[in-house]
């Protein structure tokens, strides 16, 4: 009895949950006049399919998905391999002034973006990186604050005996790092990779900055490319976020156990 | 391997990327490149006529090169701004006309006074509307908008109400309103309302009535805030009374919760039978199917509060001669006869081209066009943004019923002064 009443809840939660996706699938086949028609109706009359071909038809969508998992998956590479070294070597090697160090670090995680932008901006233009993808790339491979804080608090929760008996047998701090501590810390990077794979994915405000090429659009950039100003074509718009988000559903799904196991384990080692 | 891998995406990531954007003078062989930057949604109509009219324009001229950068409207405004703080925007933009002289202040603008002389302004709508204080210009009119009555013609046939006529007073348009106000499931609420009073745009909304009562907003070179009046009060209990007593406007809650975009729907989705609004709110009627008119603005007291806003080409000061030039050359083909017939056809803005205007709107709209003529700018200044943002606030508050409407009126028109005040205190421009 208690067990079919939990799972009437989860379900009936799952389907609270599902409202806004459902939403957003009707809308998508919408016609304008049906997308702004009040009261809203669930079931499109006629279904729209051609919302989808006109998506591709208005823009070159399939550059914006393959930008985007460039960016997102050398941001990954990089932010993973990166904060895992400095997390690393704030958390088991003797630096002077590290406490100092992590502090700066996290201290960074207080500005918002917006006061940075300019900046940025202005380094990226020295550097000749405006309207190419570096900018929201390189930076991944700098080590990020949230990065190096995980694995940081990852790394000071494995036992230092395993990093002692390593050493008995020859290992040098490289291999100790490598062949010891990165696979223990396996949960809390796969967390990492997906944390940095969704910001990446849906960063609107530096694309949006730094890109002026329709060709170099990410899909959200691109998405919201198609938002008309007095005619919002919503319609399009949801058609598109619709189609920019199976690529995410399917990293979910496919991490899910890791992201899960990571969590946990970040959770109660840290 | 793995480590084989990585260095391969670390070599991937120093080659990602294509060229840095480049901007560029005159080379030696005269020929110029001219970044030009407007906002339009990808694939639009408007996207795609511009494209067709800048590949008019350089095969008219083919020692210039034209680089686009295209972007929605809030992306365009929002990159614009680092692109400007950074030396990095477009040689010539389309601009939102009330942000102009916020550019221009900022020194990020030609004066474009001296080659504006050399067109015939009589040619031209707009262009006094671009004016300073100080009698400079930044910017040459693009297209125009401004707000006039649109009343939906089935609402008014079923209602057996006459349509709107060009000797509407505000009492005219009160009462048709509560006529089309119509219950048909009986729960209280009303349908279909007669007017739509409040909306965020406050283009459609408070400022014309405002004027239309007799009050004002800005004078001074719009740089003195006068909206404390008696006048402004009467017009903001005309609205509180159309969306509270007399009940044939949704209310300022159910208005401001729909969200901007919505609200401006509301008009074609039926839900008004008469709206506010400026030329471009055609689009969505039309997009939707409604039967539609315009006529002037009713008459208030002072007349009919006509305003405009006119979105102008501005010129970057950092291009260098030949580029300016180049961006002059495409402002002027721009307002020609040919290009501003074939953006007309969008249905998106006034033609600035007064000939083009006078044949390419259908009779039955000019009512856009006398509005145009007898327009005031909105009160454009260098902080407009600011001000505005901060004396709708307290507008709003009265509209909602929050606060007194005195209350409202004098703390806003304290807040928007010190906004005011606070940017041109020590400015010698």
């Amino acid at each position: 009895m208690r067990k079919t009443l939990s799972y009437v809840l989860v379900t009936a939660g799952a389907l609270v949950m599902l409202v806004p996706f459902v939403a957003a699938l009707s809308n998508s086949l919408k016609s304008f006049a049906q997308y702004i028609q009040v009261p809203p109706t669930w079931i499109p009359d006629p279904i729209q399919w051609d919302n989808y071909v006109e998506v591709w038809r208005r823009t070159p969508f399939g550059l914006y998905l393959v930008n985007s998992l460039v960016i997102a998956v050398l941001a990954v590479a990089g932010n993973v391999l990166t904060s895992a070294v400095v997390g690393h070597a704030l958390a088991r090697m003797r630096l002077p002034g590290r406490q100092a160090l992590l502090t700066m670090a996290l201290g960074t995680m207080m500005l918002p973006t917006v006061i940075t932008i300019v900046p940025n901006f202005l380094l990226f233009r020295s550097l000749g990186w405006l309207d190419t993808l570096l900018p929201l790339i390189v930076p991944y491979w700098l080590a990020t604050p949230i990065g190096i804080f995980l694995m940081r608090q990852t790394f000071l929760g494995i036992p230092k005996d395993f990093e002692e008996a390593a050493s008995l047998d020859g290992a040098n701090p490289w291999q100790v790092f490598w062949r010891i501590h990165v696979p223990l810390a396996k949960p809390a990077l796969a967390t990492l990779a997906v944390f940095t794979f969704t910001t990446s994915w849906k960063a609107v405000l530096e694309p949006t900055i730094y890109l002026t090429s329709p060709e170099n659009y990410t899909l959200p950039v691109g998405v919201l490319s198609l938002k008309g100003q007095f005619v919002g074509n919503d319609q399009l718009v949801t058609a598109a976020a619709m189609m920019s988000l199976l690529p995410m559903l399917v990293v979910f799904v496919l991490a899910q156990r890791y992201f899960v196991r990571g969590t946990m384990s970040a959770g109660l080692k840290g | 391997m793995r480590v084989r891998m990585l260095a391969a995406a670390a070599v991937a990531v120093l080659t990602v990327g294509g060229t840095a954007a480049c901007g560029g003078s005159a080379d030696d062989s005269g020929a110029v490149t001219l970044k030009l930057g407007f906002y339009a949604a990808a694939g639009d109509p408007a996207d795609t006529t511009m494209r067709e009219l800048v590949k008019e324009f350089t095969a008219a001229n083919p020692s210039i090169k034209v680089e686009l950068e295209v972007a929605p409207y809030v992306k365009f405004f929002e990159r614009l701004r680092t692109q400007i703080a950074g030396g990095q925007a477009p040689q010539v933009w389309l601009s939102d006309g009330v942000l102009v002289q916020e550019f221009a202040a900022r020194g990020a603008l030609a004066d474009l006074t001296d080659r504006v002389k050399t067109v015939n302004a009589d040619d031209y709508s707009g262009i006094e509307l671009n004016r300073d204080a100080k009698g400079r210009i930044y910017g040459f009119p693009q297209g125009a908008q401004t707000p006039v009555l649109f009343y939906n013609k089935k609402l008014f046939a079923d209602a057996k109400v006459a349509e709107p006529t060009a000797d509407w007073t505000y009492d005219d348009l009160a009462a048709a309103a509560k006529k089309l106000t119509t219950d048909t499931n009986g729960d209280g609420k009303p349908d279909t309302y007669g007017f739509r009073a409040y909306s965020p745009g406050f283009t459609e909304s408070w400022w014309p009535i405002i004027k239309a009562f007799g009050g004002d907003i800005v004078t001074d070179g719009n740089r003195k805030v006068v909206v404390d009046s008696q006048q402004s009060k009467a017009a903001l209990d005309w609205m509180l009374g159309a969306m509270g007593k007399d009940g044939f406007a949704p209310d300022y809650a159910t208005t401001e919760g729909l969200g901007k975009g919505v609200v401006h729907t509301l008009f074609a989705t039926g839900r008004v039978a008469m709206s506010y609004g400026i030329y471009a709110r055609s689009l969505p009627a039309t997009t939707a199917g409604v039967d539609f008119g315009v006529a002037p603005m009713p008459k208030g007291p002072a007349g009919r509060g006509n305003v405009a806003i006119v979105n102008s080409w501005v010129v970057n000061k950092t291009a260098s001669a030949a580029q300016a030039d180049a961006a002059w050359k495409w402002i002027t083909f721009f307002s020609g006869e040919g290009p501003q017939r074939k953006w007309a056809e969008l249905g998106e803005a006034i033609p600035i081209n007064k000939k083009v205007a006078s044949t390419a709107l259908p009779a039955d709209r000019h009512a856009f066009l006398d509005s145009l003529d007898a327009a005031t700018d909105l009160g454009v200044n260098a902080v407009w943004s600011e001000y505005t943002e901060a004396l709708s606030k307290r507008i709003n508050e009265a509209l909602s019923g929050a606060t007194p409407v005195d209350t409202a009126l004098t703390a806003g028109q304290k807040d928007a002064q010190e906004v005011i005040d606070r940017f041109y205190a020590g400015q010698t421009q």
